[in-house]
């Protein structure tokens, strides 16, 4: 299995006024393989977010070093790609198939040609015939199917995604994780998928990483998810590795609180 | 009563409802309205022509002002000075505000500046125009641009310094460079904040514009209204204000569509 | 995994440098550094425009520090400030005094607002300077002229503010109140009111702005004493040195009373509206 993400003893902290430094994430490791999606789950505050942003490029770790594709990260680029939770990086005066084509136009990419890759994507993602919308005139499912069809007509290798359906309601979120698993099994990217959620990373995570509740967290337990795609909601051998998670979760938790 | 007779009824009482709905709505402006020329009328009966004109005199004084095209013309005038100056302090000020909102160095250099000049009352400004430029167009101009620019400044620079974290890093992941950003993002997001800030420029510019007239001009509405008190033409002065005011409206109106129109587009509401 | 404890050591290591004396003040200077710069830059410029123009026309920096001075000591600059300042606080005071209950009238009664829309729709965009005439002539060349157009123009922007900040309102509030068994009188002062007050504050900062604007221009047309009496008569006497220290007297003002206002604001209106 080859390595598209690693991180290697990555520690970060962040400076405060007047206070000790917040050390956020401390001897992080953490591999990502080709082609899998790999959930990341745990408790608000302990730090999945920053682990994302460390390997978007937004962050630099104090210590330690992320890579990927075997190079050290030095800023974002457009071989991450990066899903946002809310809609607040959708710009809102361009048109939803504007939005799409943004990396393409930064890029040089001639007009026709960004046209015909972004209607495509738009349509991998259930979005035909809204190339014209913009975005408040879109509900919050199809907002983030937006950001999801403009970061893959960019071709990325690995796909961040920060807790993207936290903000839909219940019926959408479900109905997004299963069309995340329909487009990943055509544009088999790597994934890194934040979440707080255990039967969202159960649904979708090829392997799972629990972490530590912050600060200075890292990875508690790595699990393997082997059920076959597309998962069933309900099938005991899913409520088995949801028994087992939770209760993971919840010690971890516990041990916070007592410290 | 047989479904047929109610909906007779229906269609009867609904716009006797709807009529005495409207009224109600009309009512408290039309009597606010009346109230006030009732009250004119009765007190312009007490005073001479020359200090509390009447609403009839008033009228008639507005029609020969207006058919000699003397006002409009004075109007006109007060408007270009108001424009040329506006474009051209905007000209100035949007640049520097969108790079003071971006370059922290930049915005230490120019804030000190902007923080000093900006409650400096435009209009104080007028005794040092009409030193330098005397008595002609320059120094308006140049008071306009005194007042516009700082206000457009500081306006400019809160919409480029609010562009939203997200928007800038989705930007730069999609492999934007760093004055990609700024053309593409950081620009647009401050268009609602630059068109907000000459709003409120232009009205002040207004009011600074008529208050530079009447201390030194030859022309102009200001100078106009200013002049007519020296013949005791109240009635002239009160047409002139009257119209002072409606300008006043239609600038302020233009610019709240402007403000709406851009924001709209570039702040996006949402609909859900 | 190795201890936790010695990375942590490790780490703070890295990153913690001692407190040091020099470094302190050089973050200070380099922070500073852009706004000295611009400061002797322009203050270099005056002094080189000074010599090369006309004296008249553009006052060297010491000759303004000189006259300053001269003003200062001889109370002169600060009679001046005093007299507009009271003319300022007395129409303002008026303004507001009436400006506020009108505003809440307008924002709680449809009515109210129909029935004032016509006059505040209409008069609030007269420039209050061209008021001055009917201002003489009613109320003298005096005081009272001064103080009117204060008030004039200190009122529509006092009762669009509060009026916004009445319709603001989150129903909620009302609501929640309403179901607590609140009666019309305490939903008033309880929850209208305090919910009001940063509006009515930010309606008397801005209005304040303009209140000194008018002052200037009223006094430049026409008054004995005030700051733009002492504009005017400079001008006249082309003391150009004098015009340049009144009107960085009337920055100075209109800077102190925007920061009072802005600490009443965070005062008194981050209580009552918890707002991003």
């Amino acid at each position: 299995m080859t390595i598209a993400a690693e991180f290697k003893s990555v520690t970060i902290a962040f400076q405060q006024t007047r206070r000790d430094d917040f050390v956020a994430l401390e001897n992080l490791n953490l591999q990502l393989y080709d082609r899998e999606i790999y959930c990341l789950l745990g408790p608000s505050g302990c730090g999945k977010s920053t682990a994302l942003n460390l390997l978007a490029g937004f962050e630099r770790p104090t210590t330690g070093n992320v890579f990927h594709e075997g190079k050290v990260i030095s800023g974002p680029g457009s071989d991450r790609g990066v899903v946002f939770q809310g809609d607040d990086s959708l710009y809102p005066w361009l048109s939803a198939l504007d939005n799409v084509t943004f990396g393409l136009r930064m890029k040089g990419v001639p007009k026709s040609e960004g046209k015909n890759i972004a209607e495509r994507y738009l349509e991998l993602v259930g979005l035909r015939g809204q190339a014209h919308k913009f975005p408040r005139e879109l509900s919050g499912g199809m907002k983030q199917r937006v950001q999801l069809s403009r970061v893959l007509a960019n071709q990325p290798r690995t796909l961040l995604m920060d807790e993207p359906f936290a903000a839909l309601d219940a019926q959408t979120r479900k109905l997004m994780q299963d069309e995340l698993v329909r487009i990943w099994e055509v544009e088999k990217k790597n994934v890194l998928f934040i979440t707080h959620d255990i039967v969202e990373a159960l649904v979708l995570g090829d392997r799972v990483g629990i972490m530590r509740a912050g600060p200075r967290s890292n990875i508690l337990e790595e699990i393997k998810i082997d059920l076959p795609r597309p998962r069933d909601r309900t099938d005991p051998r899913l409520m088995e590795y949801y028994r087992h998670i939770d209760k993971l979760v919840v010690q971890e938790v516990e041990r916070s609180r007592r410290i | 009563m047989t479904s047929r007779d109610y909906r007779m009824s229906g269609a009867l009482i609904k716009p006797v409802i709807e009529a005495r709905e409207s009224v109600l709505v009309v009512l408290p402006y039309a009597l606010g309205v009346s109230i006030a020329l009732v009250v004119w009328y009765f007190v312009s009966l007490r005073f001479h022509i020359t200090t509390f004109p009447s609403p009839r005199d008033t009228f008639a004084e507005a029609l020969r002002l207006f058919g000699s095209g003397e006002i409009l013309g004075e109007a006109w005038i007060s408007v270009t000075r108001i424009l040329v100056g506006f474009t051209l302090a905007s000209a100035i000020a949007v640049p520097i505000g969108l790079a003071m909102g971006v370059s922290e160095f930049v915005r230490r250099m120019f804030e000190p500046i902007t923080e000093f000049f900006r409650f400096i009352p435009a209009i104080s400004m007028i005794v040092f125009a009409l030193i330098w430029f005397g008595v002609g167009e320059a120094s308006k101009v140049f008071l306009v641009v005194f007042n516009t620019i700082f206000i457009v400044i500081i306006n400019t620079e809160a919409g480029a310094s609010a562009v939203g974290r997200n928007a800038v890093r989705a930007a730069q992941m999609m492999g934007a460079a760093p004055w990609q950003v700024f053309r593409y993002v950081v620009v647009p997001s401050a268009v609602p904040y630059v068109v907000t800030g000459m709003r409120i420029a232009m009205g002040r510019s207004f009011t600074t514009i008529v208050a530079a007239e009447m201390l030194g001009a030859s022309s102009g509405l200001g100078f106009m209204i200013f002049s007519a008190r020296e013949f005791m033409r109240m009635d002239t002065v009160l047409v002139g204000i009257v119209l002072l005011g409606l300008l006043g409206l239609a600038i302020d109106v233009a610019f709240r569509l402007a403000v709406r129109h851009f924001g709209q587009a570039y702040l996006g509401n949402t609909v859900t | 995994m190795h201890g936790n404890a010695d990375h942590t050591a490790d780490v703070q290591q890295r990153f913690r440098q001692p407190y040091s004396m020099t470094r302190a003040t050089a973050r200070i200077l380099l922070w500073l550094a852009p706004f000295v710069c611009t400061a002797t830059l322009l203050i270099l410029l005056w002094h080189y425009a000074s010599t090369k123009l006309n004296p008249i026309f553009f006052p060297s920096p010491v000759k303004v520090l000189n006259s300053a001075q001269e003003l200062v000591q001889g109370g002169v600059l600060f009679q001046h400030v005093w007299v507009s300042l009271r003319r300022i606080l007395a129409g303002f005071l008026i303004g507001t005094a009436i400006g506020i209950p009108i505003g809440l009238l307008m924002g709680t009664y449809p009515f109210a607002r129909r029935f004032f829309t016509p006059y505040v729709g209409f008069l609030r965009f007269v420039p209050p300077i061209a008021m001055i005439i009917y201002a003489i002539v009613w109320f003298g060349s005096g005081e009272g002229s001064k103080i009117f157009l204060v008030a004039f123009s200190t009122v529509f922007i006092v009762i669009l503010n509060v009026e916004a900040g009445v319709r603001t309102i989150a129903p909620n509030r009302i609501r929640a109140a309403l179901c607590l068994g609140a009666q019309p009188v305490q939903l008033f002062v309880y929850v209208l009111l305090p919910s009001a007050i940063p509006f009515v504050l930010t309606g008397m900062r801005i209005a304040m702005g303009a209140a000194f604007a008018v002052i200037v221009a009223a006094e430049l047309l026409s008054s004995e004493e005030g700051i733009g009496f002492l504009l005017e008569n400079s001008r006249l006497f082309l003391k150009t040195d004098r015009i340049f220290v009144a009107i960085v007297a009337l920055g100075i003002m209109g800077f102190f009373t925007d920061r009072c206002f802005r600490l009443l604001i965070h005062w008194f209106g981050g209580e009552y509206v918890r707002r991003s």
